[in-house]
């Protein structure tokens, strides 16, 4: 018991400060892209070629449209970009309520924005989460599970994964949704108490990832449950998802957000 | 009397806070609000309960009986001080039997939801209990021979004053802070925040349990982990009668909120037992109850 | 006559043309397969490919005390006679032969599906007896975890027989490689487990260096390596983590879990990624380290050694831990060659495999990691094993950080020779990952084979479970830590 107690000394207080202090996150972390508001050269779809998930696309006045839904967070489209059109920056803000939010086109990026005052009164203080993994590769879930460790502390938010569907305010869907797990996935999402959300976690979940176009998979969590917030990143830092995850709850900034 | 009622609807609140704030502490982390299984009632209430299309009136029932025997038996045993809203001769058998409704109502709900694991939790549960109540009635009719009291009101009163009645004290304090441990579905009998469904006793049962239902079942664990608590305090309360009524009942809950100290720190200090294990763990019990009765017994006849 | 005769053999990483691997007769080749098994050869992968005139078969064997690899086709048949009654350790690759290719397998002894059919629509083995009863769990689980189906056959708490059925996770991997390497390709290698990203993505680049004829860099393979054990070092961290957290000794799961972060934020200092993604590439790696990274590198792996005894201390010292550790889900020595297990769960049932040491591929030719395994088979040996495997990949770290070789992280690959197939075996964190890719005239994939370690694995959760206590089947299916998206595809 004595070593338990100096060892508890020795490890110390790790929760960190954030939200209320800073992220703390190194140089080469791959946050929100940062898209040109520039026009881009007629004839070259160099990044749009290059994109794995076919994230890409071009308005009709030759702007850059990211769709960060399908995005996977690679580095393809910044190394095939002979303008440097696109770049990375360290901000792990990114969860939207829609999917046309999730769309970079040089403007602001339009963060989730909070619940309706009824339902943030009621999930405001105590959120319960249930998570379904529905043909992830296990690396969102991993994400999801360091959200409970000392140092991300969901717990101080109220905010908890229970054992039961029936417990849970909210389902985490993770995965491209295989066919195997569709109907499971729907029990799941039945079997809870109303009112409840959904929360689509990484690109797989989002819009099906890299597993994109598979017949094996039905593009991500849309195909069978209304989403309410979804979560892009492959795979999410725990940090972007606590920041969604707080946005939608209203207890970080209230109303609509442009950064 | 009303500040009994309100000590029984508040303390359960802060008493289930101070463990898990005791826990976070030991982990290094902020850890859960204080008041958060007041936000998580509150928000259960307002929530509509799905029901499997296999229950019929156990599930629905259940809550309300486990909640009413709780609420009852929290008013046999003296939270706050000397007097408690009920008491009558023997009415620790009483107590025991109001648990023993509340539990056989909570089995028939798990059972009724036609699940293969809440039917595991059901009997872990009835099988624990059944165990662990011999260990209960020694340890209060102990304390009832020695004390020539028989009800909870006064029979808790004891305190050794001799090396015979402080092994009396003793055994019944080990024996009733298991029987907290058991009851409360805390380490190192059963984990609270377990995710292994294979793993849990209590916790398996309620899986089923969606909204106002669930609000209830977790408020009535809270409150039978209080009134267990209440009966280490009251067992441990150094203020006598001369000390006045407010003092008393401010030590009395200082005690209960100590306890949840102590059952936070054990719960982060120790792993939890094989489940083949726990009948051992609760045989300690009856055994120190067992000695506290020998003890007892030899010194109205006139040894130690 | 050598029992590996009429094989072709190939070191790990390498490619071999497609027309000097020998074609034989199906009953040749199963009997030259089992010959091989019975001198001592591991079997590595066994599958259909499909060829002009119908679906032959393939089966690539080890032998670990000479490094080499044997690789072996069948001629196009419709009926395989199982192996499986003479060499258990086929019995899952020709499930999903049976189920994928049109061909039939005779006199296999439990021919049921591996990946395309869900539970609901299964046979299960079922006991019957007075107060037998059946316990079903999953697909979905009560934590975050990924899907799959378990029943149990118990009386009262005792389990006497335990199957597992997978195929939730099926999302088509294998078939997104075919036509390519095209540029979707590396990053469905990174997906196919998510915490074995490195791994998998390892042993994809070195086919794609041997197909094409290039090596990477020296430093390439170096910052490879790293990588590679710093994904060892955190899954292993959080694996102890997870432990503690199921037997509810709270410190050190706490303590852990932070733990584990650290080597998830040094990934990420250096690639970019908590997961390493992005970070290999054919040639080398894509993020370099610089001097000063280097020794903010070395300093942070010294607290972590420091953390890491401190709290492996508390974890193994403590008796109510080791009540739940010691004797829990013992998989014997013989059950584990028998099956052909692979990696951390071989090594904790006393089998001396591992692919740095008998495969070296990268940088592990030149220097080595000791081997560390343990004879008891039981929960305390996995846990005591990844604590150990976690020093010695330390050590290493340590070493390597301080004297990388110099030159450029990443040297050019060119793309894939027509006709040719590449086999590699890395040494994944959970054990062996063998990628196996064959390309067609035009230089593209015709086929792509992974298997993942959980492929071989799967069954010792199984067999561990065998007359155990149904509570104990959480720890015990941690201590593996099986991937279920590997096994599935």
């Amino acid at each position: 018991m004595w070593k338990i107690i100096k060892t508890r000394f020795q490890q110390g207080y790790r929760t960190s400060a954030y939200p209320d202090g800073p992220s703390a996150l190194p140089e080469r972390f791959r946050g929100r892209p940062v898209v040109s508001s520039q026009p881009c050269a007629q004839g070259c779809s160099a990044c749009a070629d290059s994109c794995p998930t076919q994230a890409i696309a071009f308005a009709e006045d030759r702007r850059v449209r990211l769709d960060l839904g399908k995005c996977i967070f690679c580095t393809e489209c910044i190394t095939a970009c002979p303008e440097g059109a696109i770049s990375y920056s360290t901000d792990h803000r990114m969860a939207a309520r829609s999917r046309e939010d999730l769309i970079l086109s040089g403007e602001e990026a339009r963060l989730a924005h909070a619940l309706d005052e009824k339902t943030r009164k009621l999930f405001g203080r105590s959120l319960k989460l249930r998570e379904v993994c529905a043909g992830s590769c296990n690396g969102c879930e991993a994400e999801l599970t360091a959200l409970n460790n000392v140092v991300f502390d969901l717990s101080r938010f109220g905010i908890q994964f229970v054992a039961s569907p029936r417990h849970a305010d909210a389902l985490v869907v993770t995965g491209p949704v295989t066919d195997h797990m569709r109907g499971a996935l729907r029990a799941a999402y039945d079997a809870m108490p109303t009112p409840k959300l959904v929360i689509a976690v990484g690109a797989c979940a989002v819009s099906g990832g890299p597993f994109a176009g598979s017949p094996q998979a039905h593009d991500g969590a849309d195909s069978t449950v209304p989403v309410d917030l979804y979560i892009p990143g492959c795979p999410p830092h725990p940090l972007t998802i606590l920041d969604g995850i707080l946005r939608l709850l209203g207890r970080l900034e209230g109303g609509r957000e442009r950064v | 009397m009303i500040a009994h009622a309100a000590a029984l609807l508040v303390v359960p609140i802060i008493l289930v806070g101070v463990v898990n704030r005791t826990k976070s502490c030991w982990a290094g982390r902020k850890g859960v609000p204080l008041l958060q299984a007041f936000y998580d009632i509150v928000r259960l209430a307002r929530k509509r309960p799905v029901y499997s299309s296999v229950a019929t009136v156990f599930v629905k029932a259940a809550p309300s009986v486990v909640l009413g025997t709780a609420v009852v038996s929290g008013l046999l045993v003296p939270l706050l001080g000397r007097r408690t809203p009920l008491s009558f001769p023997f009415d620790f058998v009483f107590f025991a039997y109001t648990w023993g409704l509340g539990r056989i109502f909570l089995m028939l709900g798990a059972l009724d939801t036609g699940s293969s694991f809440e039917g595991m939790g059901a009997s872990r549960e009835a099988t624990y209990s059944a165990l662990v109540e011999p260990a209960f009635f020694l340890a209060a009719g102990t304390l009832a021979a020695a004390s020539g009291k028989s009800s909870f009101a006064q029979l808790l009163r004891f305190r050794p004053d001799d090396p015979a009645t402080a092994v009396v004290w003793c055994g019944c304090l080990v024996a009733l802070f298991v029987l907290l441990q058991v009851e409360s579905a805390r380490i190192p009998v059963d984990d609270p925040s377990t995710h292994l469904e294979l793993t849990m006793i209590h916790e398996v049962m309620v899986l089923d349990h969606s909204g106002p239902d669930l609000a209830v079942i977790q408020y009535a664990s809270a409150i039978k982990m209080t009134v267990c608590a209440g009966l280490l305090a009251a067992l441990l309360n150094p203020l006598d009668a001369a000390a006045g009524p407010a003092l008393f009942a401010a030590a009395n809950l200082g005690l209960i909120l100590g306890a949840g100290i102590v059952i936070g720190t054990v719960e982060s200090l120790i792993a939890r037992l094989k489940l083949r294990s726990i009948p051992e763990y609760i045989f300690l019990a009856i055994s120190a109850a067992f000695v506290a009765l020998l003890a007892s017994t030899l010194r109205r006849g006139g040894l130690g | 006559m050598s029992p590996t005769s009429r094989f072709r053999a190939l070191r790990s990483p390498g490619a071999v043309e497609l027309s000097a691997i020998p074609v034989v007769a199906v009953e040749e080749f199963r009997s030259g397969v089992l010959r091989a098994a019975k001198a001592g050869l591991r079997l590595c992968a066994l599958f259909s490919r499909s060829v002009e005139g119908g679906t032959g078969l393939c089966a690539v064997l080890a032998d670990d005390a000479r490094g080499l690899l044997y690789i072996l086709f069948s001629e196009p048949t419709k009926v395989l006679r199982s192996l499986t009654p003479e060499l258990a350790s086929a019995h899952l690759f020709e499930r999903e032969i049976g189920e994928s290719s049109g061909i039939e397998i005779e006199g296999h002894p439990w021919l049921k599906s591996v990946r395309k059919s869900p539970a609901d629509k299964v046979v299960f083995f079922r006991e019957s007896g007075a107060e037998v009863h059946e316990v079903a769990v999953g697909p979905i689980h009560a934590g975050i975890i990924e899907p799959g189906h378990f029943r149990f056959q118990c009386h009262g708490e005792t389990v006497h027989h335990l199957e597992i059925q997978l195929g939730y996770q099926h999302r088509g991997v294998e078939a997104l490689f075919c036509g390519g390497p095209d540029r979707r390709s590396v990053f469905v290698a990174e997906s196919v487990s998510g915490d074995t990203a490195v791994g998998h993505t390892l042993a994809y680049c070195a086919n794609l260096e041997s197909l094409g004829g290039a090596r990477a860099s020296l430093r390439g393979e170096a910052l490879r390596a790293a990588s590679l054990e710093l994904e060892r070092l955190a899954n292993h961290v959080g694996d102890l983590g997870a432990m503690s957290g199921d037997v509810g000794f709270l410190p050190a799961a706490a303590y852990f879990g932070r733990l584990r972060g650290e080597f998830l934020n040094l990934l990420m200092a250096l690639s970019g990624n908590r997961y390493g993604r992005g970070l290999v590439r054919p040639g080398g790696a894509a993020f370099d380290l610089t001097s000063a990274m280097a020794e903010d590198f070395s300093a942070r792996l010294a607290r972590a050694r420091t953390d890491m005894n401190a709290i492996s201390g508390l974890l193994f010292e403590s008796a109510s831990v080791l009540g739940r550790f010691d004797e829990t889900g013992v998989v014997s020595r013989q059950t584990a060659r028998d099956l052909g297990f692979v990696g951390l769960a071989a090594r904790a049932s006393g089998l001396d495999l591992d692919v740095r040491r008998d495969h070296p591929h990268g940088l592990y030719r030149f220097r080595h990691i000791p081997v560390v395994k343990i004879d008891s088979g039981d929960v305390y040996a996995r846990a005591m094993l990844r604590h150990l495997e976690s020093l010695r990949s330390l050590d290493f770290l340590e070493e390597l950080i301080a004297d990388l070789p110099r030159g450029d992280a990443c040297a050019a690959c060119s793309a894939p020779r027509p006709g040719l197939l590449a086999v590699s075996l890395v040494e994944g964190w959970r054990g062996e990952i063998c990628h196996v890719a064959e390309t067609g005239d035009d230089g593209r994939f015709r086929s792509y084979r992974i298997v993942d370690p959980s492929f071989h694995n799967w069954p010792a959760v199984a067999m561990a479970m065998r007359g155990g206590e149904i509570s104990d089947f959480p720890l015990c299916n941690k201590s593996f830590n099986l991937s279920y998206a590997g096994h599935d595809l």
